[in-house]
């Protein structure tokens, strides 16, 4: 038996009620580890190509890891998967909080949603029991009143995920959302949860997480941690927004919809610094164990912006989508954005984008007051922005015409307005400027890790052999920048991973389990008729016209050169992106390789004569 | 200098006066005399060479520690730091 895993996934048909246990074979999990890795294979396994991503055959996952609830630092992760709604291919999101390790603590590593319920229901796990309950008390609600509402029915214990009005509206750009902040925001799955009903999923539970060896994965806990400490020290003081300022001006973070120069465009950046997004503070909090509590709860905003007592600090991608990237350096007006985002139940960094997109509109006259219920949308303009943020999540006037991404807001607004649609693959992009980093194969971000990554548009998964390491991260259920960064990379992932599931593995072939799984996102999407070399990306992404000042000026990014180098490493092919048939058989795909390369397109060579 | 590197200095340019054809110690030497904030963050003690992470962008081309240029009259160099996480 492997440890590390409670070795139950639910599969709830959401049109019929019924609900089903699968104990997976040991070597499915050795296989897929967990997380994405396990929702890839399931979804490509059990749904068809083409499927209507808000309609009843795609396949909805919450999936832990074999390290979320476990010793390991940061081991507090659950990955949410679907078909995306907002690129049409693989979608995946993945957020912190307890209610990965609640999961487990119920009984389940992951459960997957099929169909569409006929009324709102949540799914509440109980210790070993599942049961879909009516949850129309809680449509049409926010995300603060449907977890308070479900705590008061369930107890302090019981952990929630939801999505509030902008999933239940179908907002391509919807997030799931725990703890009233913490966000599994990214590739639309808010929608998906809404196309299906399913309004929250509540789990709570006892049962503790097997582990193999408890002595050593304890031990190497304390160890980690004591590497840790100085990191710990400013990122629990300031969480992941503490350079919000130096990011602005350094090239890091885009600046007006990714067309500005922030020392040229905003100089006085010193409303974006650490300070000003701890001055509200009430107190700071973390994951489920987790040493470094990145987090912090703000008092009520009491100023301009009367956002409630326990908004989250924010989070450098909020700062940096509704600050610089919209002109924009004052912070309580980001502060009230993130609010109403995380009630709501969308993606901050969808939304920052989309508002700046409609800054660059309005300034270039492509709309004007008349189309935008007369809040005029100019650079920097804070109130506008939140204005207009507020009609977005709620779905109102013009903001109806922007909750579903930049792309479609371009289509329906016509007039040229795609040419300021910054998008990849129809994702808005994470806050960091890739041509910052330049040709940085090892590293990221990169331009090719935005256009070719399968959820396009993302700044943490990586593209090519770099991906591979964020793709077990993700799967075994482990914080990125706690766990990941730098320090475990070597010793710690693989020792921590024997310690907990028992399984003696090397390095190698954990990342070959990453490699395997970015395979598996990859094909699904093959299996759409999806090929990364032809996704958009908007050019101000790769400096195509580059900047002629500030510290990125003259740099543009060779993206086709960059994924030619990564395909060939990763054996796809360089035109049609496909695997090679070796590389699948190497990773033990032999399924894939025989649906991918079946006989008649086997290369053959021409007897002589 | 931006992001991190003027954070660290205060400054956002500085003059220094260069021969033709100057390489990055160069650049390291003058820099070193007119900021005394850089060496140890940015400048590795002791060394002509930059800290990790640290690079300079020159006409739109990276150059990371461990590489080497030749400055020509003209030239527009910027001091600053890759990425920063978040």
């Amino acid at each position: 038996m492997l440890y590390g895993y409670m070795g139950k996934l639910l599969f709830v048909n959401l049109s019929t009620g019924e609900i089903t246990e699968e104990t997976p074979d040991d070597s499915f999990y050795r296989d897929y580890i967990g997380g994405y890795g396990v929702g890839a294979r399931i979804l490509y396994d059990r749904q068809k190509g083409g499927v209507d991503p808000l309609g009843p055959e795609n396949i909805f996952g919450l999936v832990t890891g074999p390290l979320t609830g476990s010793p390991a630092v940061g081991g507090a992760r659950y990955q949410a998967m679907a078909k995306s709604p907002l690129t049409g291919g693989w979608g995946d999101a993945n957020s912190g909080g307890h209610f990965g390790p609640t999961l487990k603590f119920a009984g389940y590593d992951g459960v997957f949603f099929s169909g569409i319920s006929e009324k709102p229901v949540y799914l509440f796990l109980d210790d070993g029991k599942a049961e879909l309950r009516d949850a129309s008390h809680l449509w049409g609600k926010d995300i603060y009143f449907t977890e308070d509402t479900l705590r008061d029915e369930h107890g302090a214990a019981a952990k929630v995920v939801s999505i509030g009005p902008a999933g239940e509206k179908l907002s391509l750009v919807a997030g799931i959302i725990t703890h009233k902040g913490d966000a599994a925001a990214r590739s639309g799955l808010g929608a998906v949860m809404g196309s299906k009903k399913l309004k929250a999923v509540v789990a709570r539970g006892n049962r503790k997480v097997p582990i193999a060896d408890m002595e050593t994965a304890n031990r190497l806990r304390k160890e980690h941690i004591e590497d840790l400490k100085e990191f710990m020290v400013h990122f629990h003081e300031y969480g992941t927004g503490s350079h919000g300022d130096m990011s602005a001006h350094s090239g890091d973070t885009p600046v007006n919809n990714w067309g500005g120069i922030g020392v040229i465009d905003i100089p006085d950046v010193s409303g974006l610094n650490k300070d000003h997004v701890i001055a509200n503070l009430d107190r700071r909090f973390g994951c489920w164990r987790c040493p470094a509590a990145c987090k912090a709860r703000l008092k009520a905003g009491t100023g301009e912006y009367k956002y409630p007592a326990g908004t989250h600090r924010l989070e450098y991608e909020t700062i940096g989508a509704f600050g610089a990237n919209c002109g924009n350096t004052n912070v309580e007006s980001i502060n009230m954005a993130n609010y109403l985002c995380n009630a709501y139940g969308m993606d901050t960094i969808s939304a920052g984008t989309i508002i700046s997109f409609a800054m660059e509109c309005y300034e270039n006259g492509i709309i004007t007051r008349a189309d935008t219920d007369g809040i005029e949308l100019n650079w920097g303009n804070h109130k506008a922005l939140v204005a207009m943020v507020e009609k977005m999540v709620k779905r109102e006037g013009f903001g109806d015409v922007l909750a579903d991404g930049v792309k479609l807001a371009a289509e329906r607004i016509g007039k040229g307005a795609e040419q300021f649609a910054v998008h990849a693959g129809g994702q808005e992009l994470g806050m960091h400027d890739p041509k910052v980093a330049g040709h940085q194969f090892a590293g990221m971000p990169s331009a090719a890790m935005y256009w070719m990554n399968s959820t396009p548009g993302r700044h943490t998964q990586a593209f090519g052999r770099p991906s591979f390491i964020t793709h077990l991260n993700n799967a075994m259920g482990t914080c990125m920048i706690i766990f990941l960064w730098p320090s475990a990379r070597g010793p710690y992932v693989q020792r921590m991973m024997t310690a907990v599931t028992g399984l003696d593995r090397s390095m190698e072939e954990l990342l070959r389990a990453g490699e395997r799984i970015g395979c598996m996102r990859h094909v699904f999407n093959l299996r759409e008729g999806l090929n990364p070399l032809e996704h958009y990306i908007h050019p101000r992404v790769y400096g195509e016209p580059p900047q002629e000042d500030g510290p990125l000026a003259g740099v543009t990014m060779d993206i086709k050169e960059e994924a030619w180098w990564h395909l060939g490493a990763l054996d796809w092919d360089r035109v049609t992106t496909i695997p090679s048939r070796d590389k699948l058989l190497e990773l033990g795909l032999n399924d894939i390789a025989e649906e991918l390369w079946p006989p008649e397109k086997m290369p053959r060579m021409e007897p002589p004569g | 200098m931006y992001g991190l590197p003027q954070e660290i200095t205060t400054l956002r340019e500085v003059e220094i006066e260069l021969e033709e054809g100057a390489g990055m110690s160069d650049v390291f030497a003058a820099m070193k005399e007119k900021i005394p904030a850089l060496p140890g963050p940015v400048i590795r003690t002791g060394e002509n060479r930059l800290e990790q992470f640290y690079k300079f962008n020159i006409n739109g081309n990276f150059y990371y520690d461990g590489m080497d240029f030749q400055l020509h009259s003209g030239d527009r160099i910027a001091l600053l730091v890759p990425v920063t996480g978040g």
